[in-house]
């Protein structure tokens, strides 16, 4: 249990997919602009990335390895998200339509999220088991989503500030995104994984 | 016609909740009700990878995210609106879709993990935990749209250059 602990920890904020692996930096900087837009992309990450990480690893497990077909890893696990990114659309759609049309915005975004394929990838390269990349999954798409949101209340409280003409929009949220970059280097040797 | 820009108190709603503003054009007009169409946001507007990205592939998708509010306001096809849901309801709908069925998938896993210890019926409890976490959150969107909760009310009409992001 507390090696399942560990590694979350690791993957969450130690080795923050956003801020240390710079993985997914499109959505970070592109849906970070209010902090409701970011926790729902977040949330609907959360999820994709999980459910990404379970079914990978079956593929990975009982396709992939016994029939030496690993050089199809890449284009298989491509495939794999996007099929879970529109199974998820049409399950929150079927849940309810009103879901789907209120929290639908966000789900296609995430096929062209690099960290969703990212880490699946990280889980072959350290053999995990089905637990271990679950958890890995969820635990590194849980500090994507804590990212998003601090850099989303940054940006709200940086719009209301007076920033130089040069500096203003992107180049200060550049700046202030390689500040908290910076201060997630303060984790970097706390755990091996 | 005045346009109240977006540092407006308009978004708060009468109870002080604070609101998420989108903007959605009518599409169509019928009785006492009608049909809006939201503008893509500016996420997807933002990322490089829009010309690729669904979200952005013609009317299909926004089509798809069409809803209806009750005409209140004398609305007429092709007007440009501001609408907004409480802040806290946007909440509560991510949870509900993502959150539950989630944390069930995990909550059975592990509880899996910890009894017999092995990978095949550690996946088959979490593909469980996810259908046992879905059926919740069926039940409580059911309750949400009840409530009321999941629809967007009308705030004010939108200047005709406004589009979701004021920044």
């Amino acid at each position: 249990m507390q090696s399942y602990l560990l590694l979350m920890i690791g993957a969450a904020i130690v080795n923050n997919v956003v801020l240390v692996r710079f993985l997914g930096l499109c959505s970070f900087m592109g849906v970070t602009t209010k902090v409701d837009t970011a926790v729902g992309m977040g949330m609907a990450t959360t999820f994709v990335l999980t459910v990404s990480s379970v079914l990978t690893w079956a593929l990975e497990t009982f396709l992939l390895v016994p029939t030496g077909l690993g050089y199809l890893r890449t284009v298989t696990f491509i495939l794999v998200i996007a099929a879970v990114v529109q199974f998820t659309e049409m399950l929150v759609k079927k849940i309810s339509p009103s879901l789907f049309q209120t929290l639908g915005i966000y789900l296609p975004l995430i096929t062209t999220n690099c960290s969703v394929l990212g880490i699946p990838l990280l889980n072959v390269e350290h053999h995990h088991n089905f637990m271990q990349s679950m958890l890995y999954g969820f635990a590194s798409a849980v500090g994507f989503s804590m990212i998003l949101a601090i850099f989303a209340g940054l940006r709200e409280r940086i719009a209301l500030a007076e920033v130089p003409r040069l500096f203003a929009g992107p180049p200060i949220a550049f700046v202030t995104a390689s500040l908290l970059a910076l201060a997630f280097m303060g984790f970097s040797g706390i755990s091996a994984n | 016609m005045t346009y109240p820009g977006p540092n407006s108190d308009l978004h708060l709603d009468p109870s002080g909740r604070t609101l998420v503003e989108g903007v959605a054009k009518v599409v169509e007009a019928s009785g006492a009700t009608v049909l809006l169409q939201p503008e893509v946001s500016s996420g997807c507007k933002g990322c490089v990878s829009a010309g690729l990205c669904g979200a952005m592939s013609g009317q299909s998708s926004l089509a798809a995210r069409r809803f209806s509010i009750a005409n209140e306001h004398g609305l007429q096809v092709g007007d440009k609106v501001v609408v907004g849901m409480a802040e806290a309801s946007l909440l509560r709908a991510s949870v509900t879709a993502y959150a539950i069925p989630l944390l069930a998938m995990l909550a059975a896993s592990i509880a899996a993990d910890l009894k017999f210890g092995k990978d095949w019926i550690t996946a088959l409890a979490a593909v469980g935990g996810l259908g046992i976490g879905m059926l919740v959150a069926r039940y409580r969107a059911g309750k949400l749209k009840e409530r009321g909760d999941l629809t967007p009310r009308f705030i004010r009409h939108a200047a005709p250059d406004e589009n979701c992001h004021h920044e």
